[in-house]
Formats: structure tokens, C-alpha cells, sequence
């Protein structure tokens, strides 16, 4: 994700990926036993001076390891990171610890990241000492001075983690990151594991730390409504990829990727008389040993485009959409049973089936009907390999075989999803209008 | 009401005016907070207080914090402290150490001079002494615990023999902790080659019953000059038969430590290695080990016994527990049982005391093992 | 008369520092049907009240007082038989943990059915097809086939979902979530709440919500409890709960809770935190982190009152009732904030309630 302004970006990555394996031990790995896990696959991101990135995705989407890529905790597997023009990826370790020192890393769970068999003032002090920030005999004023800084007494230097409440503790990761006095600090959900006055208070004291020392953050998280509030850009992110970028009202504004538009719908508002549209996600996120071709998103999109050939309407095509996912994820030799919404219920017969998916008795185009037919008639006879294959050549979407790619296209913002492509769409209208129905 | 009208617009709802009053009262206590921290410093005695928590008028949060005393080791020392058979075996542990320790005196003496480290002698005879007494005499007032064959008292013996048995005990494990925490400890942080190499040295030493591997190693070990008779034997055998189980434990423990988020936070902090492994990683994953090593003693103290039973070892006549019960081996036989009935009681007393003080250290450590870092997820 | 009425309940903690009283005689009831939040921060109690209901609570825990009325019958005097007899079938349990729930080496359906052949005279294959169904019921994809999976063959969602089909196997006449979303992703966490909320419409399963997140609660509930230190600060219906809020505490958590589509600078905060429990402060709980407090919020403990003529709670659940002393006119300065509700025309149009004003 990049912008236009003209000044140089303070941290940068470029194609960035990083790759876990799941082998387990040298035998396997010699064996070559073990998936690779896509935890990041190709972003590019920028960071300016004094600004805030807001990234958000879904647990398992890749946030962490990025953040973590880009801290150096992670090797990435390709890609580059670069500080300041420097690249870090190509730098030695000597000059990758001084580095270190300019990116610092908040962790979600102040409690699990502060050692508890350390004070305070030890944990803070390890920090001066590995950089050797201020000499020695200063170190405790430092401490002092850095408590004050995210707002505690000073005297809580001498106490133990467990000691604190979860927003003290916090305050302390901050204030251990602060100490190496870095330029960005990458916040890993700062305020999740809080309750909501105390997030408020981490919250407000992350954006005086900004106006106070200019830093940058990379604001990690799943909350979009601490997103709007303190980031300057947001990427939204998706199986190890950025599906959308953007300023944050650009991305919290309509039109957006399906994806984001979930995520925001599915925020609750504190509100009783609130009666917005909510968009459902069907299933889980795909795993990232197994990401769908295409549109990653495709298996879950509510918005789903038809092959441009064919004259079916948005709904019926969902609607048969829904059906292949179903097919995908049933065994082979479960038979019909699996796609029937009711076990005991064995009346196999095509009918009973489009109305089990809300599939309409005839299709508006009749090509695309006849291949139904002829896919529900294997089905009834529980040939569910036949009727996987006919209605994938039948109904493929284009989001499925092409993967789209992150560009504005009719919309103002970087977003990756063929409706805003004119390939796909035929006109931008269309697009827009199919986005904002929804905003009734 | 107008205002209640179902919407879909959020953020609807706002409320003004409780922040600004909040900020008030910040700034109130703000300037009562500096006298307060004021008066702290002028007066360290009312601090310190607060810090113990015995003063309970003091009802303020951060007094209330105070009142769980900050270190683990306190805190497990409080709770061992309140565990009675723990604190029982303690209790006869330090009397069997001040017993072995006062039994005789001991002196250490160059070419010129004697220094007479300590002059206390409870034990009424020299343990080596023979006849001093008729051979295998009943126990009697002169002879608490009677006599052997040779005619010695057997009350010195066993009092002098705890010498032996307690410090082979005692060094052994704490020569095979240095090792295994170290080598464990390493393995289980780096992986890799180095963990497979150091683990697969723990697999074979553990193909042997550990028995069998020290009755293995004394006879290699007895030729090498330095370690000289008997005793120093027996004590490297016992140790690196031992250090195999702490270095196996204490990876699984730092394994499970690695992973915490206070440890990538030290490396996100470029702490080295070293400093990782020695302050965050080690200290964090040492309890089961400590109160492994602890049981291990008595374990330890019986191998000793089953070396000097089957004559390995400490040389013979040596008042060693086991050595003790091995020569009294023909005795029982004759029907004189105070020869091994005493060394052998001393031996289960020791070993009874030893695993009722381990149970208690796991007891007092185990609390604050906790399973919240379970939670972590790959996100 | 309600379903479940808790009375005066305490529940103390015994730890190595002292005795935690983390509820501190509340009462409440739940009528059939209804859903009712318990609302308040980590700490102030709200599991170990909603624990108690089923004599749940852990080894150091324990009811020193109070009564919980199931149907009339106090459930602290059942024996050990009629309270199992209650537990599951009558009253059930949605954890927050959804993993830790089942048993990974038995499968998710067997583990359901036990409950249905535990309570119910059931033969092998009825309990079968009613988990079947109650699989189903809960959205769960491919009844059948799930029902055969291990606990850890389901997402984090799916397992949640299942928990609620557990503690629906018996059409519970109440069901207690503890924080049944938190820790899921807002995406999954929709669908739970959805299925919740489905829930409460079609059957007349009494529901008790217990959670820290008032989006989750403004979504669900008819009734709320607000809890603070293991006392009931605030008791209204969740219309007057979220537009006129009465306890400064509430006021405190609705405006510290970040909301899309607001664009304050800062958020405003609850100075402070949250009391010990061991050593809770005198009067009112909350004077010590209440803007609005005065001296006599330090010695004097306000109760349950209507904010609107002062006089004590008459016990309907329905009406709005706070513990401020603020209602009983003892305040000087009174409580000053607003609540303002921009309607859809983003046309400011407030609504200035400017509470007590200095007498």
C-alpha cells in the first residue's frame, strides 16, 4: 500500500512473504513431510513519518506475522524491508541489532510478554541496558522518566507484573518499547485483551505519544472501531494478501471490498435502536496451507460475480455458488445426505434440492438451467464427483480462475476485487450500484 | 420518544460531559497524589510498611498491590512453609545434616599444622575404631545401636556415615543440575542440529537402567588419578548418570517457555541469546526441574547405598549407609539385626524426608505454573 | 412469578491474600423468555454470580449467602441428585472457552447425545437424530456428518455453536452465556449472535448474558444489569439503559466504548481502577474513581433506587432502578453530563439532560 505523497517512507515493504512450514523435526523435513503455510504472501506496505496504519483482517489472516516480519523477528521468505532506504533483509546482524532498536513491537497480552519473575523496572531496564541508551547510574531515572511518560507513579518501578491491572500493564510494554527510543512502534492488538474504559486510556495515551515524539505506528488489529479512531490509512487484509487500502474514511466509506464491508457490518453497535443490514460470512476462512485460487475471498464472498457470458441474475448465481461450496467441502462418499440440510431427510430429488439452496425451479438463463438439471439428477443418484465437475464447468466465475489484483480500478481506493475491474463488470455502474444495495 | 426511532446509522449515541468531570477530578488528584508521593519519600519507614502489607488501614490500590509480597520465591516459601510434612522432612533433613556435621570433629591438616575446623564431637567413639566394644553386641546403653563384627560403635557409624551418603547426594545432583539445565536448556532454545545432537546423547543414556550405567561407569572411572578413591567416583558416576532426566525435563519446560511473548519481546529488543536464555528463558522453566532434582536426592542417596551394598564405590569398612548394610549382610544372617537395621533406617529416613520436602516444593511452585499462555494462537 | 430469582446472593473467593468477595449480595430475576444482560468489567464478579446460579464455582469459591430460586425450589438446598437433575436440563452453561469444553478424545455428537441420555429417557438412536437436529439447529453445515468429527476437526466458531447445541440438548428453560463471543472474530462472532438472537425470539429459553462488550449486549438483550465490585450499580431496560443512562459508572462505560462512525479526538475514560475485592472501598464502590463524587459518597452506601422519584426498588424487573446517591438527593453538585442523539439527518437534535442541578 503506498501513497502519493512525495516524501520518502520511513518503513517500507516490498512484495513481502513469509512462510511457515508445518513439518515438525529434522525427519521430516528430510522426508518432505509438512505444508508450507502462505502467512504472508506478497504485500507491499508503506509506513510514513508521524502516521498511523491501521491493519485488520480476521484471526489467522496474517496480520501478526506480518507485524512480526517487519520487526525482524520473522525471516521472510521473499520480499524486502527496507528502513530509511536501508534494507533490512540484506543487513548484517550487528547492524540489524542497532536497527532493531528503531522498530519496537507492543504485544496483545501485556501479561504473557512482561517475564514475571522481573520488576518493572528490570524489564524496562533491559531494554536501556541491551541498546545502551542512557549510561548506568541513569538507568533508574530513565525508568522513572519513561513510567511517567505513559502516565504512572514512578514507584510502581519495584513491583511485579502480576501486581498491575491489564492497563498498567500495558502502559509498561509501551514504555519498554518506548525506552530504545524508537520511530515506529508496531502495535500487535494493544487493546484487545482490555476491558473498554482501559482500552479508552491506552488508546488515548498511544495518540498524545504520537503528537509527543512523532511516532509511526502499524496499528495491528481486529477492531475496526479502534481503527477509524486512530489510523491515518488502513489495509485490510485476507489470508496473507491486502484485499483493500486506502485513507480510513476512503476504506470505511462505501464502496468497498465484500470482504471489508463484512467486517464492518459485523461490528455490534452499542446502540439497542440500531438496525443495520449484517452480512454473514458462510464458514471460516479458508486454512493458509490451502488458499482457494483466484480470489482467495471467493469461497465465503456474499458477492460472488457471474461468468460474464451468461444472463444469470446476482441471487440465482450465488444461490448454485452456494451449493458448490457445499459440494466441495462433502466427501465423496457421504452422498446425498451431505447436501441436504437435514440428515434423516433422504427424498433425493433435484427439486428438493433448489429448494434446499433457495435455487429457483427454472433459471433465468436456459443454458445454465440445463446444466443444473444435469448436475441435480447425478446428484440424486449420489454421484457427487459428477456433479462437482459439471457444475464447475457450468457455472465458473471469473473469480475463481483469475486473481485479482490491487489497483483503484473504478473505485477511488486500491481495492482487490474484479467488480471494481471493467473486465469483468462490463460497465462501473453496475459495480456501484451492486455495492451499495446493500446500504439500505 | 423522537429520538429513539430505529436507525442504521451508528455512532448514534454520545455522551458529553463525563469526560470533562473525570478530568477535573484528574487534575484534583493529581496534585494530592504528588504529596502523597511526597510524604513516601520523606519517610522510607511508612513506605516500607505498605510494602510488606501489615498495615491494613491503608486501603488505597496500590497498597492493596503490595500486599501479595512480589517475589515467586517468597510466595512459594509461604506456602511451603504452611505444608507440615514438608516442613517435617525439612526438619529431620537439617538434623541429620548437624548430626553428620558435629558427629566428629573435623580437621584439616597440612605437613606443619592442624586447624581444627570443628571441635564438637557427639558421636561417643572414632567410627573406624575397632573393638571398641564386644563384636556384634546388642544395642546397650554404652552402644545405642550396637556393635558390628569388628567391634565399632555403631551410633558413630551411622552418625558419621551421614557424611557420606547426605553430601554424595547433595553434589551429585547439584553437579548433574549444572550440567543437564545448561545442555537442556540449550537444546530446547536453539533446536535445530544442536537439540537433535544433544538429545540423542540423553536417548542413549537413557537406554541403560540407571543402576547399571553407574555400576557401568565407577570401574572406568576408578583408574583416573584425580579423582582419587571412592567417594569423588561414586559422585561423578552418579552425576553423569543423573544430568540425562534434568537436561530432558528442563527442554520440554523451555521448549513450552520459548514460545512466551516475554521472551520475543526480549528479542524484539535485540537482547542476545545468552541474556534471553539466562534471565528470561531458565529461570521460568527451572521449577519442575528443582523439584525433580530435589526428589532425585533420595534417589541418588539409594544408588550410593546399592553401590557401597554391592562394593562399589566408597572402599570397604568406610562408614557409608550402604557399604554399612552390605558388610552386615552375614550378620543378619546370624540373627544380629542392629547391624543393618540401624544404617538402613537411617538411609529410609533420609530418603522419606527427602520426597516429603520435594512434594512440598512442587506444591509451593506449582500454583503459579500457569496455563494462560495456552491461549496464544497463531494469528 | 419469575423463573429464576437470585436473592441477597454472596459469593467469596478464599485466597493466599485474603477473602475476595466478588459478589456481593445482588439480586435479580429472570422471567421465561426474556434475555437479560449482566454487563461490567473483568473482576467485578459477573461470572462467579452467573457460576453460582448452578453452585458451579470453583474449589475456592463459595456461596456464604443469599438464595437462588429456580421454580420456586431454593437450588442452594437441593441435594447433590436434584441439582444434577437442574443442571443441563433445566439450567445450562454456554463457557467462554469453547474448546475447553469438550472432551477432545470423544466426538463432538456422542458428547452431545450423552447429555440428551443423561436427562432423558432416550433410546441410543433418538438421542442420535435429536443431536442430529440440534446440530442443524445451530447452523451447523452437514448435521451428519459433523456429528462423527472431534472437537478439534471444528473451527473456533463451529465449536461455539456446538457448545450452544449442548447446552440446548434439553430445551433448558434458562441459558447462562458467559462471554459466548469473546475471543472469536467479529465476522464469527455475528453468526453466534445471530443464532442467539434467534434463540431468544422463537423459543422460551430464558437466556442471562454475561459479557463486558455492551455492542453484544445492546444487540441481545431486553433487560440489563450493569455489576461493578460485585454490586448491582444499575438496572434498566436496554432502551433506557443505552439513551438515559443513571449510574455514573454506566454513563463512564457507555461513553469510554469506542463506536464506528464517531469522530471524537479522544475517548473519554473511567479514571482509576478497579477496586481490590479483598478491601473494597467504603460507601459507594465506584467514589473513588467517580467524577462526580462527593464526600458523602465515601461514607454512605447508596442502594437501589428510582432515579426518577428516589423511592427504593418495588421490585419490578422492568423498572429503571440505579445505586447513586445522587436519587436520594444527597449530592450537591449533582451529576453533570448529557447524552446526545444525532438523528439520521446528522441535524444535531439533543437531548439535554442535565441531571440534578446544584441545589
Amino acid at each position: 500500500m503506498t501513497t502519493d505523497d512525495g516524501d520518502e517512507p520511513l518503513v517500507c515493504a516490498e512484495g513481502l512473504a513469509t512462510h511457515y512450514t508445518t513439518a515438525d523435526g529434522i525427519l521430516d523435513r528430510l522426508l518432505g513431510r509438512g505444508e508450507t503455510v502462505r502467512a504472508v504472501d506478497g504485500v507491499d506496505l508503506e509506513l510514513h513519518a508521524g502516521e498511523t496504519v491501521g491493519l485488520v483482517g480476521e484471526s489467522g489472516c496474517g496480520k501478526t506475522t506480518l507485524g512480526r516480519t517487519l520487526v525482524g523477528l520473522l525471516e521472510p521468505a521473499a520480499g524486502s524491508v527496507t528502513y530509511r532506504g536501508t534494507d533490512l533483509t540484506a543487513c548484517s546482524r550487528g547492524a540489524l541489532r542497532e536497527l532493531r532498536s528503531e522498530i519496537q513491537y507492543v504485544f496483545q497480552d501485556p501479561l504473557s510478554s512482561l517475564n514475571p519473575q522481573l520488576t518493572v523496572a528490570e524489564s524496562i531496564g533491559e531494554a536501556l541496558a541491551v541498546h545502551d541508551v542512557v549510561p548506568p547510574a541513569r538507568r533508574d531515572e530513565r525508568v522513572w522518566e519513561l513510567l511517567e511518560t505513559v502516565g504512572l507513579q514512578a514507584d510502581y518501578a519495584t513491583r511485579y507484573p502480576h501486581e498491575l491491572s491489564g492497563g498498567q500493564r500495558q502502559r509498561i510494554g509501551i514504555a519498554r518499547a518506548l525506552a530504545v527510543e524508537p520511530e515506529v512502534l508496531i502495535c500487535d492488538e494493544p487493546v484487545s485483551a482490555l476491558d473498554g474504559s482501559v482500552q479508552a486510556g491506552i488508546l488515548n495515551l498511544l495518540a498524545d505519544l504520537q503528537d509527543q515524539f512523532g511516532l509511526s505506528y502499524l496499528l495491528i488489529t481486529h477492531d475496526l472501531s479502534v481503527v477509524e479512531h486512530l489510523a491515518d490509512r488502513v489495509a485490510v487484509m485476507y489470508l496473507g494478501r491486502f484485499v483493500e487500502t486506502g485513507t480510513t474514511a476512503e476504506v470505511f466509506a462505501t464502496p468497498s471490498h465484500p470482504y471489508t464491508e463484512a467486517l464492518l457490518s459485523a461490528i455490534p453497535e452499542p446502540d439497542p435502536r440500531w438496525d443495520g443490514d449484517r452480512v454473514v460470512l458462510e464458514g471460516a476462512a479458508p486454512s493458509p496451507t490451502d488458499i482457494p485460487p483466484g480470489c482467495p475471498f471467493h469461497t465465503r464472498c456474499p458477492r460472488v460475480l457471474p461468468p460474464a457470458a451468461s444472463d444469470l441474475g446476482d441471487d440465482e448465481f450465488r444461490a448454485v455458488m452456494a451449493l458448490r461450496t457445499r459440494l466441495s467441502d462433502a466427501d465423496a462418499d457421504a452422498g446425498l445426505a451431505a447436501l441436504l440440510p437435514r440428515g434423516d431427510d433422504h427424498t433425493a430429488d433435484p427439486a428438493a434440492l433448489r429448494d434446499a439452496y433457495d435455487i429457483p425451479r427454472q433459471l433465468s438463463d436456459p443454458d445454465a438451467d440445463d446444466a443444473l438439471a444435469d448436475a441435480l439428477e447425478a446428484a440424486a443418484d449420489g454421484n457427487l464427483e459428477a456433479t462437482r465437475t459439471r457444475l464447475a464447468s457450468a457455472f465458473e466465475t471469473p473469480c475463481e480462475t483469475t486473481e485479482p489484483v490491487l489497483t483503484p480500478g473504478s473505485a477511488s481506493h486500491p481495492i482487490a476485487c474484479h467488480r471494481f475491474d471493467d473486465r469483468f463488470t462490463g460497465d462501473t455502474d453496475a459495480a456501484e450500484s451492486g455495492t451499495r444495495s446493500t446500504d439500505k | 420518544m423522537s429520538d429513539r426511532q430505529p436507525t442504521t446509522d451508528r455512532g448514534r449515541i454520545r455522551i458529553v460531559g463525563f469526560d470533562d468531570a473525570a478530568e477535573q477530578k484528574r487534575d484534583s488528584d493529581a496534585s494530592s497524589d504528588t504529596a502523597d508521593a511526597a510524604g513516601t519519600t520523606a519517610d522510607p519507614s511508612i513506605a516500607s510498611r505498605g510494602a510488606t502489607g501489615i498495615d491494613p488501614t491503608t486501603a488505597s490500590t496500590s497498597a492493596s498491590a503490595f500486599a501479595q509480597p512480589g517475589r515467586r520465591l517468597e510466595n512459594a516459601w509461604r506456602r511451603f512453609r504452611r505444608n507440615r510434612s514438608a516442613m517435617a522432612g525439612l526438619a529431620v533433613i537439617i538434623v541429620m545434616a548437624v548430626l553428620a556435621v558435629f558427629a566428629r570433629p573435623i580437621t584439616v591438616s597440612t605437613a606443619e599444622v592442624t586447624i581444627t575446623l570443628q571441635p564438637f564431637s557427639l558421636a561417643p567413639d572414632d567410627p573406624t575404631a575397632m573393638f571398641v566394644g564386644p563384636p556384634n553386641a546388642p544395642p546397650s546403653l554404652a552402644h545405642p545401636f550396637g556393635t558390628d563384627w569388628a567391634g565399632r560403635d555403631q551410633f558413630s557409624r551411622v552418625l558419621v556415615g551421614g557424611r557420606y551418603t547426605l553430601s554424595i547426594g547433595l553434589v551429585a545432583v547439584a553437579l548433574a543440575l549444572c550440567v543437564g539445565v545448561q545442555l537442556g536448556a540449550i537444546a530446547g532454545y536453539f533446536g535445530g542440529w544442536i537439540d537433535e545432537a544433544i538429545m540423542r546423547v540423553v536417548d542413549v543414556l537413557y537406554a541403560f537402567p540407571f543402576l547399571v550405567l553407574a555400576i557401568a561407569i565407577v570401574p572406568i572411572l576408578e583408574p583416573v588419578p584425580i579423582l582419587g578413591s571412592g567417594y569423588w567416583t561414586v559422585v561423578v558416576a552418579l552425576a553423569v548418570t543423573g544430568w540425562v532426566g534434568y537436561a530432558r525435563l528442563i527442554r520440554g519446560e523451555v521448549l513450552s517457555v520459548r514460545e512466551r511473548e516475554y521472551v520475543t519481546a526480549a528479542r524484539a529488543l535485540g537482547v542476545p541469546d545468552r541474556t534471553i536464555i539466562r534471565r528470561h528463558v531458565v529461570p521460568n522453566a527451572i521449577a519442575p526441574v528443582v523439584v525433580q532434582a530435589t526428589l532425585n536426592v533420595g534417589t541418588v542417596v539409594l544408588t550410593a547405598a546399592a553401590l557401597g551394598f554391592l562394593g562399589l564405590g566408597l572402599e570397604p569398612g568406610s562408614a557409608e549407609w550402604g557399604a554399612m548394610l552390605a558388610q552386615g549382610r552375614s550378620s543378619l544372617l546370624r540373627g544380629d539385626w542392629h547391624v543393618t537395621v540401624f544404617p538402613g533406617l537411617a538411609i529410609f529416613l533420609f530418603v522419606l524426608a527427602i520426597n516429603l520436602v520435594g512434594d512440598g516444593i512442587n506444591d509451593a511452585l506449582e500454583p503459579d505454573r500457569d496455563g494462560r499462555d495456552d491461549r496464544r494462537r497463531m494469528r | 412469578m419469575a423463573l429464576l430469582e437470585v436473592d441477597d446472593l454472596v459469593v467469596q473467593y478464599y485466597t493466599d491474600d485474603g477473602v475476595v468477595r466478588a459478589v456481593d449480595g445482588i439480586s435479580y430475576e429472570i422471567r421465561a423468555g426474556e434475555t437479560v444482560g449482566l454487563v461490567g468489567e473483568s473482576g467485578a464478579g459477573k461470572s462467579a454470580a452467573s457460576r453460582a446460579v448452578l453452585r458451579l464455582l470453583d474449589g475456592a469459591g463459595e456461596i456464604v449467602g443469599g438464595e437462588i430460586r429456580f421454580r420456586g425450589h431454593d437450588i442452594l438446598e437441593l441435594s447433590v441428585d436434584d441439582l444434577r437433575a437442574i443442571r443441563g436440563d433445566e439450567i445450562a452453561m454456554v463457557f467462554q472457552d469453547a474448546g475447553a469444553v469438550f472432551n477432545p478424545v470423544y466426538t463432538v455428537g456422542e458428547q452431545i447425545a450423552e447429555t440428551i441420555r443423561t436427562h432423558k429417557d432416550v433410546t441410543d438412536s433418538e438421542a442420535r437424530d435429536r443431536t442430529i437436529a440440534l446440530i442443524d439447529r445451530v447452523g451447523i453445515p452437514n448435521p451428519a456428518a459433523r456429528y462423527a468429527d472431534y472437537p478439534h476437526e471444528l473451527s473456533g466458531g463451529m465449536q461455539q455453536r456446538a457448545v450452544i447445541a449442548m447446552a440446548l440438548a434439553c430445551d433448558p428453560a434458562v441459558l447462562i452465556c458467559d462471554e459466548p463471543t469473546t475471543g472469536l472474530d467479529v465476522t464469527v462472532q455475528a453468526g453466534i449472535l445471530e443464532l442467539l438472537a434467534e434463540l431468544a425470539a422463537t423459543s422460551e429459553t430464558a437466556i442471562q448474558l454475561v459479557t463486558h462488550d455492551l455492542g453484544v449486549v445492546a444487540e441481545l438483550c431486553d433487560r440489563v444489569l450493569v455489576q461493578y465490585a460485585g454490586e448491582i450499580v444499575e438496572r434498566a431496560p436496554v432502551d433506557d439503559l443505552y439513551y438515559d443512562p443513571k449510574h455514573p459508572y454506566t454513563v463512564g462505560l457507555l461513553a469510554a466504548t469506542p463506536r464506528l462512525g464517531d469522530d471524537r479526538e479522544r475517548l473519554p475514560t473511567i479514571p482509576g481502577t478497579a477496586p481490590d475485592l479483598i478491601d473494597p472501598p467504603t460507601g459507594c464502590r465506584f467514589h473513588p474513581r467517580c467524577p462526580y463524587a462527593e464526600d458523602c459518597c465515601a461514607s454512605r452506601r447508596p442502594s437501589l433506587v428510582d432515579p426518577a422519584s428516589g423511592r427504593p426498588d418495588n421490585g419490578d424487573p422492568e423498572t429503571h432502578v440505579a445505586a447513586c446517591l445522587e436519587y436520594t438527593g444527597d449530592l450537591e453538585a449533582g451529576l453533570d453530563y448529557e447524552v446526545q442523539v444525532r438523528d439520521a439527518a446528522d441535524s444535531d437534535c439533543r437531548e439535554r439532560k442535565q441531571q440534578g442541578e446544584p441545589r
